[in-house]
């Protein structure tokens, strides 16, 4: 049996080799950097289960290749670089690991709203001034039980997000057109209206999809609807907000800032107008990342190429 | 004849709150105002007060409290009372209040935004996009998922309680060290009571929410520090002297511990040029944790209403000299 790792990004496998060793001792493994062609011709026609890095293309000349694939299995989320209707016709699964860092970029939109409400950091000069107790602070702090968090899409991170601030005693609200209100109802949340959700939220959570629906769904019309003293925070895609719309809300007022992870330019040049915006924090893509959650990611993309190689049908094949 | 409230404190902006309480009970009364050094202000008009509310920091010894011809009751406007010789007050017939508790979701606040400042780490990564990183590879520390890491909560209190609730919503372990409190109590709170010397060694982050007295001075040290692990974050919003403050500062910067978040210090207010501000893994806020409009409310009508139930009479359940 081989199974073909195709990867640039990992420092290495250990994770892989131990799961695949413990149920294949006898599995060989072999690995390729992105660029893999060569390798195809020499071994990867052969390969029983493809791993592979998202960002890798697995187009039909390849897969017309394969003499004995069984799977291809996706580090990560995406699968759009693979052509699994081709697999498909060939039968041949595809999986990826959805959900891996939910509770990672959940977490970060706590983060982001804990760093907004305490500003832990920002005490530094007002101390060398000389400023101590109630006089250091210059601004009105709300307590986070008063506030209220609307999420924007409802899937297992807003969720998670949910989860949280419920416990920290604030007012949730979602807005997702696919989740029921019974959900909403289980989790001591309230799902609102789209432009109600803007109008009466603290705190605006995005944590939806990015596709042809949601590009851009904030636009200028939804920040005029936000409170002044509102914040914004984007850990989902850059484009599922209007960047040049949100820096202009910023500047002018109309909503506090934002916290975002993720920009319309990734990777960016540096010269892009939202570094230049002071209230708005932006992070280099960082939310989803852990220590646990790339181990979880690496076990699960191995183990789901196992788990089919044995035989079974699980719920992480995207093309069925 | 209408009464006279004295008011001494320098924290707040303005009065508006106990005025409009004031006046509604005593729509004659006199309030009058001193800052924290109020001697001259004593022998003016504090002498004829009927009641005062005063700051915590204020000090309050047995010489003034014998200058003070009427007063009834002294309302704090927080809970430590150190500074106030409540004893000399109670010979005087003087009840003394304080208010507790009023803060518990602030300071729960302060500790579980502590905890994800170095758990996630967002303000680390303020000058990536400058040094052109972008991605994973500009994470300079090993980052660990919140989730399934240890929280070890030293004084289970009202404030050690609530930072629990918030806590298990981050499916953190919980544990804690507090010998007053018992495993039933905690059983409330889904933590499981430890001693300090084993919480200290499996914890990852550790909140001190502990009263301070000769019991806790000094409670962590040295000792303590290395039992600790390499990467724990330590997070004081109780009182800066139940650390050994130079032992902490230590510990940070030998990398005994990985960081700490305080809002206490061992000296306030500060001179600025203690050790502690040169200490890059150390972030100091201003004794700010307990601060929002919600318990600043609370705070200032419970104080007030101390005061006017103390002068009908009445014994308030915060009376501290009873």
């Amino acid at each position: 049996m081989l199974i073909w790792i195709i990867d640039n990004e990992w420092p290495d496998y250990e994770i892989e080799k131990k799961a695949i060793y413990e149920k294949f001792p006898n599995c060989e493994i072999k690995f390729s950097a992105e660029d893999y062609k060569d390798d195809l011709e020499k071994f990867g026609y052969n390969a029983d289960a493809i791993i592979c890095q998202i960002s890798v293309d697995i187009l039909k000349e390849t897969i017309d290749k394969l003499e004995k694939c069984k799977v291809i299995s996706v580090y990560g989320v995406g699968y759009d670089r693979v052509d699994i209707k081709a697999a498909k016709e060939k039968g041949i699964y595809v999986t990826n690991v959805p959900g891996y860092c939910a509770e990672d970029v959940s977490d970060y939109v706590i983060a982001a709203l804990y760093r907004h409400n305490k500003q832990l950091s920002s005490y530094n000069s007002d101390i060398k001034n000389g400023l101590w107790g109630a006089q250091a602070v210059k601004r009105k702090i709300k307590r986070l039980s008063s506030q209220s968090l609307f999420i924007v899409g409802f899937g297992r991170i807003g969720r998670l997000i949910a989860n949280k601030a419920v416990a920290f005693g604030m007012t949730v609200m979602y807005y997702d057109p696919f989740v029921s209100q019974e959900t909403a109802k289980e989790m001591g949340v309230t799902k609102v209206e789209f432009e109600e959700g803007f109008k009466t939220a603290d705190y605006i959570s995005l944590n939806s999809k990015l596709d042809n629906t949601t590009k851009h769904l904030i636009s200028e019309k939804e920040l005029n609807l936000m409170k002044p003293e509102a914040h914004i925070i984007n850990a989902s895609r850059g484009k599922v907000i209007d960047e040049k719309a949100l820096i202009k809300a910023v500047e002018s007022g109309k909503i506090e800032g934002a916290t975002l992870d993720v920009i319309e330019n990734e990777p960016p040049t540096g010269n892009e107008d939202v570094f230049k915006c002071e209230k708005i924090f932006v992070t280099p893509h960082i939310s989803y990342f852990s220590v646990d959650s790339l181990n979880e990611l690496q076990l699960t993309a191995a183990l789901n190429a196992i788990n089919i190689l044995d035989g079974k049908i699980i719920s992480e094949i995207v093309n069925k | 004849m209408a009464p006279l409230f004295w008011i001494i404190d320098e924290e707040w902006p303005d009065y508006e709150v106990e005025t409009r309480i004031l006046k509604e009970k005593y729509p004659d009364c006199i309030i009058k105002f001193s800052t924290n050094d109020y001697k001259k202000d004593l022998e003016e008009f504090g002498y004829m007060a009927d009641a005062i509310i005063a700051q915590v920091y204020v000090y309050i010894p047995k010489e003034t409290i014998e200058r003070l011809e009427k007063c009834k009751c002294i309302a704090l406007f927080g809970g430590g009372f150190d500074r106030v010789d409540i004893e000399a007050a109670k010979e005087k017939g003087i009840m003394v209040t304080n208010v507790q508790g009023y803060c518990a979701e602030d300071l729960a606040d302060y500790v579980i935004s502590g905890i994800y400042y170095f758990g996630k780490k967002l303000d680390f990564y303020k000058n990536a996009v400058e040094k052109g990183l972008w991605g994973a590879q500009s994470a300079q520390e090993p980052v660990r998922r919140i989730k399934g890491s240890t929280l070890l909560i030293i004084g289970c209190g009202k404030i050690g309680s609530t930072v629990a609730k918030r806590a298990k919503a981050l499916d953190v372990n919980i544990i804690a060290y507090d010998p007053y409190v018992d495993q039933n109590k905690m059983d409330e709170y889904c933590v499981k009571k430890v001693e300090l010397e084993e919480g200290l060694k499996t914890a990852d982050f550790i909140s001190i929410n502990a009263k301070y007295y000769e019991g806790t001075h000094h409670l962590l040290t040295k000792k303590h520090f290395q039992l600790m692990k390499k990467t724990a974050y330590l997070i004081n919003t109780a009182r800066g002297r139940i650390i050994n403050e130079q032992d902490m500062i230590d510990a940070v910067n030998k990398g005994l511990i990985a960081g700490a978040v305080v809002d206490v210090i061992s000296n306030e207010p500060p001179s600025t040029d203690e050790a502690i501000f040169d200490c890059e893994k150390i972030v100091v806020t201003p004794h700010v944790s307990y601060i929002s409009e919600e318990s600043y409310m609370e705070l200032k009508v419970r104080a007030t209403n101390n005061v006017i139930k103390m002068l009908n009479g009445e014994r308030p359940s915060d009376l501290v000299n009873g």
